[in-house]
């Protein structure tokens, strides 16, 4: 019997829209038709590959596409079946990592038009990005866009008689001016949803003071003591 | 006028029947699972205490005869539920959520855990109950045909004449003992948290304690604890394990079939063998058993 | 009123009863009720009676009879003997009251609460040796034999031989009725209490002359009281059925009260005994 933890998710001091972790979701919006490449990056390095078909015959208002653990391509009788995903126009991607240490990026290109979408470089306007926090400190939020700043406070968890249950995600909106809301307070496990309103945008949420609670104590320790007997002599021999 | 009777007074019928209450013995052992949790369980049970009361009615009246679980250990498998974080809607329209992040699990215990609890010696059942008396003829399966009684009495399988209490009716209750085994509940939960969440940091353990709420109080409601201990434990016990059944069943079918509280052999050896003598044996016939409310009586007559 | 009114353990065995044990006993160990030299051994049909016996005797080589010496001829220094058999062919118990067995003159003065009267049938025969080997004994006797010395010291240290016996035809046997007098007592052999039967007294019935009764009843009586009862002890759990041993208990036989004045009782034809639970200390 063990407790199965996250521990990215416990360890992680540093959230950045440039590199999706356990605790940070990209919603991007596919406003039009065509058939998109998509690359996944981690750490720069392409680890898979997948295929994104946007089209009215499409159902699917929105694919979640998990950058850890997604399949690797098959090869089929010499063929490559690669991922394929089906989405709606005007349908959203949602980018997650379901595990690991983070620092994934995509690239989507449109087949047409050549577009290029890369999370490793901005964030674009009506992009979501979502912060989870966990360890309770003070952060610092940065737009490194636009070269804004802000503060979050995760409060230090209170064990109730009931199970805490989180609020909704606090928004806030990121223009070339900053932040909506530049100091927020919320309680660990809560999210901020940033609002991209702005052509280009990075965000970066970085832990600078933690808040471990208080000191545990230490067991009780016994100071040692020795005594002589003043009245032996130390040069007594043993028999 | 019958040839032979012997009566034992209620003092020394109750000897006859402790003796009978003092081989009672046995375990068993099991897993059940409940839903929101399982359990296995090792158990095992002998008697103590009871008085006795001969009736005129010709049963044989036993009450507060003690049930003592031991050794009874415990063991509850709790899923605890995991902790995740996101799944939030992100864009909720009036026909219900148009975006909705994926969740992430970060923290379940793989398997659920195991909550061990000993209350061997601290869970007790009383047994009450009327015996009518039962005579039986016994012939050992290990006697052969071609035997005669002296060969059965030589070989150690002698024919016997057997007095069981068959039950009439019976009643099992469980005892409160709650404050004990409330205590013990508790730290063995604690133990247990502490096992899983202890190599964590601090404050990730109060996150998960946070999210969960007090553990103690969420198990408890996991295995459906509620406020009366002794209610759920005997719920526990009797409807979920059927330990009580069990127990009830066993006991019965010992006092019925298995340890007669009086035996005889038949034919009954008078004189015992002397150096190369045979024993001289003595066929019973017509035996009958009776009680009152003042002793135990068995009578028979001698065979020609 | 219950029977363990006064006692943990009550038990009883009605005189009807108590007979068929004693024609268990006598099918079982007819050792016990016939006794005979070694020609009437050899040759069963001798015997006056046919003797009873189960299929479990023979198989289990048990004893038909008890070996007895022959009877010594006085006068040849117990050289040789006369062959005999003696049986108890029929045995009646008849538990206080008196209402089976008709008492002689002679016990009815004796006959008192708690006794046992006993009803035995005795017959007996000799071999009777031929005249023409007798005169041939007589004749060697005379001729190689010392005078009896009178010398006792010489006589008891030389190891007598064993008798022998002299061939001849055995004689009708003949039959005596006995009426007996006996009471129940309890003994205690290596620590466990036994019921035993003590030999009041003894009457044969219609024998003359009187001495030679006397002399034959004295013999009797004896025989019974040395050879026989010693070996007719019932243990006392055997008579409360056991229970001690079921039970694992500690019993002893309860000591008169004024409410049990005899224990064991022989009373309203029955033997009843009364038992106690031990205390433990």
């Amino acid at each position: 019997m063990e407790a199965k933890v996250n521990i990215h998710a416990f360890s992680t001091r540093s959230i950045a829209s440039n590199g999706l972790c356990v605790l940070s979701n990209v919603v991007h919006i596919m406003p039009e038709e065509g058939y998109y490449n998509g690359k996944i990056f981690h750490k720069g390095i392409v680890v898979r590959t997948f295929i994104l078909n946007v089209s009215e015959e499409h159902k699917n208002s929105q694919v979640d596409i998990d950058l850890f653990s997604l399949p690797l391509e098959k090869n089929f009788g010499g063929a490559t079946l690669q991922n394929n995903y089906n989405l709606m126009p005007k349908g959203y991607i949602v980018l997650y990592v379901s595990e690991g240490d983070g620092r994934y990026s995509i690239i989507l290109e449109s087949t047409k038009k050549r577009k290029v979408y890369n999370t490793a470089e901005y964030l674009i306007k009506s992009d979501l990005f979502v912060v989870t926090l966990l360890r309770p400190g003070i952060y610092k939020m940065i737009d490194k866009g636009n070269n804004n700043e802000g503060q979050i406070t995760v409060k230090y968890p209170i064990i109730g008689k009931k199970r805490f249950i989180p609020n909704e995600p606090i928004k806030i909106t990121v223009t070339e001016k900053g932040f909506s809301k530049s100091d927020i307070s919320l309680n660990p496990s809560e999210a901020v949803l940033f609002q991209i309103d702005t052509e280009k945008s990075m965000i970066v949420v970085d832990l600078l003071k933690p808040d471990d609670g208080p000191k545990e104590k230490l067991g009780k320790q016994y100071r040692k003591t020795k005594w002589k007997n003043p009245n032996m002599s130390t040069n007594v021999k043993k028999r | 006028m019958t040839h032979f009777t012997v009566a034992a007074s209620e003092r020394t019928f109750t000897k006859l029947f402790e003796k009978v209450r003092d081989n009672v013995s046995e375990s068993t052992s099991g897993s059940h699972d409940l839903g929101a949790f399982s359990v296995s369980y090792n158990a095992g049970f002998h008697l103590e205490g009871g008085s006795l009361n001969l009736n005129n009615n010709g049963t044989v009246e036993v009450s507060e005869l003690d049930i003592v679980y031991d050794p009874l250990d415990i063991n509850f498998g709790i899923d605890l539920p995991k902790i995740c974080v996101g799944g939030w809607c992100i864009l909720p329209t009036p026909w219900g959520c148009a975006i909705r992040l994926p969740r992430i699990c970060v923290f379940s215990s793989n398997p659920d855990i195991i909550l061990p609890i000993d209350i061997g010696g601290l869970v007790e059942s009383e047994i009450s109950g009327a015996f009518a008396l039962k005579l039986q003829h016994y012939v050992d399966p290990a006697r052969t045909p071609g035997m005669t009684d002296l060969d059965a009495e030589l070989a150690g399988i002698p024919n016997l004449l057997r007095v069981f209490l068959d039950p009439v009716w019976l009643d099992i209750d469980l005892i409160d003992i709650s404050d004990t085994i409330g205590n013990i509940l508790d730290a063995a939960i604690d133990n247990v948290v502490d096992g899983l969440l202890g190599w964590l940091p601090r404050w990730a353990r109060d996150l998960i304690k946070a999210i969960l709420g007090p553990i103690v109080d969420l198990i408890r409601f996991i295995l459906d604890i509620g406020d009366d201990i002794d209610e759920w434990l005997s719920s526990l016990l009797g409807t979920s394990l059927g330990l009580l059944d069990f127990a009830l069943t066993y006991v019965a079918d010992y006092f019925a079939q298995k340890y007669p509280v009086y035996w005889i052999e038949n034919p009954y050896p008078i004189l015992e063998a002397e150096n190369s003598l045979i024993p001289v044996k003595i066929p019973l016939e017509s035996p009958n058993v009776q009680v009152n409310n003042n002793e135990f009586i068995l009578t028979c007559d001698i065979g020609a | 009123m219950a029977f363990t009114d006064f006692s943990d353990i009550y038990a009883a065995v009605h005189e009807n009863g108590f007979n068929y044990i004693l024609n268990h006993i006598q099918r079982q160990r007819p050792s016990l009720f016939n006794y005979g030299t070694q020609s009437y051994l050899d040759n069963i049909e001798l015997f006056c009676r046919r003797i009873p016996t189960t299929k479990d005797v023979i198989k289990n080589s048990n004893p038909i009879a008890t070996l007895e010496e022959p009877i010594p001829i006085a006068g040849t220094n117990s050289v040789v003997g006369l062959e005999y058999c003696f049986q108890i062919v029929r045995i009646i118990m008849d538990f206080h009251p008196n209402n089976t067995i008709q008492l002689p003159p002679e016990l009815k003065s004796e006959y008192k609460e708690q006794t046992i009267s006993l009803a035995l049938e005795i017959c007996a025969s000799v071999i009777c040796p031929d005249q023409k080997i007798s005169e041939k004994l007589g004749d060697h006797i005379a001729r190689t034999q010392k005078p009896i010395e009178t010398n006792k010291k010489e006589y008891e240290e030389v190891p007598r031989p064993p008798i022998k016996p002299i061939p001849g035809i055995r004689l009708e046997c003949f039959c005596l009725e006995i009426i007996a007098l006996l009471s129940f007592e309890k003994i205690i052999v290596d620590g466990i209490d036994y019921l035993t039967l003590r030999l009041d007294n003894l009457e044969i019935v219609d024998l003359k002359p009187e001495n030679l009764e006397n002399s034959i009843e004295c013999y009797i009586k004896t025989a019974i009281r040395i050879g026989v009862l010693p070996k007719i002890k019932i243990a006392l759990r055997h008579i409360i059925g056991e229970i001690d041993v079921v039970g694992e208990l500690a019993v002893e036989l309860m000591a008169p009260t004024p409410q049990i004045t005899f224990n064991p009782s022989v009373s309203n034809d029955l033997l009843q005994v009364y038992v106690n639970l031990e205390v433990s200390p």
